[in-house]
């Protein structure tokens, strides 16, 4: 060990000495001729090392040699639900979303709110057509729109899983097909 | 994860994750809740049914055109638009403390409180307005089959409101910060519940008021 010790870095060296310095196994010394090639052959992969880290690519190799710590790479914490996942992703896309094919600066809940709002004066305006035919369905159809954007983006079903989605389609369409029953179904009396 | 004693199988041992519990009792709770909106569905479906069925009739058809012709719909209106900024609000108050932003999900949440609160008293002021113009709950057929899901959807919006202060003091003591320990999950829960809330209004402002 003693002898290994005179052939590492030594304190008080200059960094390029310490650079050029080499642990030498000494049961198989070096000749000279050998230690200028792999000396040389060190500072060539220096050169290549500083130029990868000029191109901001990390390398273990070049910490290795300056006698750094090789950079550890930490997984990130897995988030707890998907709803969860949506609002760590990307700070910049949380002021931007995409509705429709067209890009917004607001968060998504700040869009589909809008949208519900506009949806809700366009039926307080349809609500005032007389022709019967034709205000039901529209009526019908926008407060069904509405309930379905509250349901998919602010009830997360976009993101959550397909089994709460089925929770709430079943009781719906049991119920309605009962209505429809109840309505459509002429009651014989006795 | 936790070791396996060299005397067990190791396909025998329970490893108790942390995230994976963690994950799957968040997941549990929600699908909970799901399952309680979807009898809440039930409920509304049937009041909804019996007002319309009413609202075909040839009898019920003049009494509900001539509600609709002496109804506020301006307030009507108002309310709607109060209690679907207070979804926006709890929305974005979920995602405050999803980023560990205690100070936005005070703001928000309290919002939703005060829009929910506005939204129950503006729906006291319509009922009074109602009771003037005469329509009270027994002394007309439109009176129960209107009054009957306005006012469960009304006790809704109260149970709502308090649950929200309770959901914001939670907050504000770092409940659902996940940085201290917490989840969000109980702020997702009520979320879901308050968007339900919502999505029933939606259906009962159109079909007793505009149709």
């Amino acid at each position: 060990m003693a002898d290994e010790e005179k052939n590492v870095v030594q304190v008080g060296q200059t960094p390029k000495e310490e650079e050029d310095a080499l642990v030498v196994d000494p049961s198989n010394p070096v000749t000279p001729e050998e230690e200028a090639v792999l000396i040389a052959q060190n500072r060539a992969v220096e050169e290549e090392e500083k130029q990868l880290e000029a191109a901001g690519i990390p390398t273990q190799l070049g910490d290795a040699l300056l006698g750094k710590e090789p950079q550890r790479i930490e997984a990130a914490e897995p988030p707890h639900s998907k709803s969860e996942a949506l609002a760590e992703t990307k700070d910049d896309h949380y002021n931007t979303s995409v509705f429709l094919g067209r890009t917004f600066p607001y968060p998504i809940y700040t869009v589909i709110f809008g949208v519900l709002a506009a949806a809700t004066v366009i039926e307080i305006l349809i609500s005032g057509i007389a022709v019967e035919a034709l205000r039901v369905p529209l009526l019908l159809g926008l407060a069904i729109i509405k309930a379905l954007l509250v349901i998919y983006y602010y009830m997360h079903l976009r993101t959550d899983s397909r089994i709460f989605a089925v929770t709430l389609i079943i009781p719906t369409v049991v119920a309605f097909v009962a209505m429809m029953y109840l309505l459509f179904v002429p009651t014989q009396g006795y | 994860m936790a070791e396996v004693p060299l005397d067990r199988n190791p396909a025998q041992v329970h490893t108790h994750d942390n995230v994976t519990d963690v994950a799957r009792s968040i997941d549990n709770q929600k699908f909970a809740t799901w399952l309680y909106l979807a009898s809440e569905v039930v409920i509304f479906m049937v009041l909804i049914a019996v007002f319309v069925i009413f609202r075909i009739s040839p009898e019920g058809a003049a009494q509900v055109k001539e509600v609709q012709e002496n109804a506020n719909i301006l307030l009507v209106s108002l309310n709607t638009f109060l209690l679907l900024a207070s979804s926006w609000a709890m929305v974005m108050g979920l995602l405050a403390i999803q980023r560990g932003n205690r100070a936005d999900f005070q703001k928000w949440i309290g919002g939703t409180a005060l829009l929910g609160t506005l939204f129950v008293i503006l729906q006291g002021v319509e009922y009074a307005e109602l009771a003037h113009e005469g329509i009270a709950i027994y002394n007309s057929e439109f009176g129960m089959r209107f009054y009957a899901p306005t006012a469960f959807h009304g006790a809704h919006v109260i149970i709502g409101v308090i649950w929200a202060l309770i959901v914001l003091r939670r907050g504000r003591n770092g409940h659902y910060d996940s940085s201290t320990g917490g989840n969000p999950v109980g702020v997702e829960v009520f979320g879901l519940y308050w968007h339900f809330v919502d999505v029933v209004w939606i259906l009962l402002f159109t079909l007793l008021y505009l149709l």
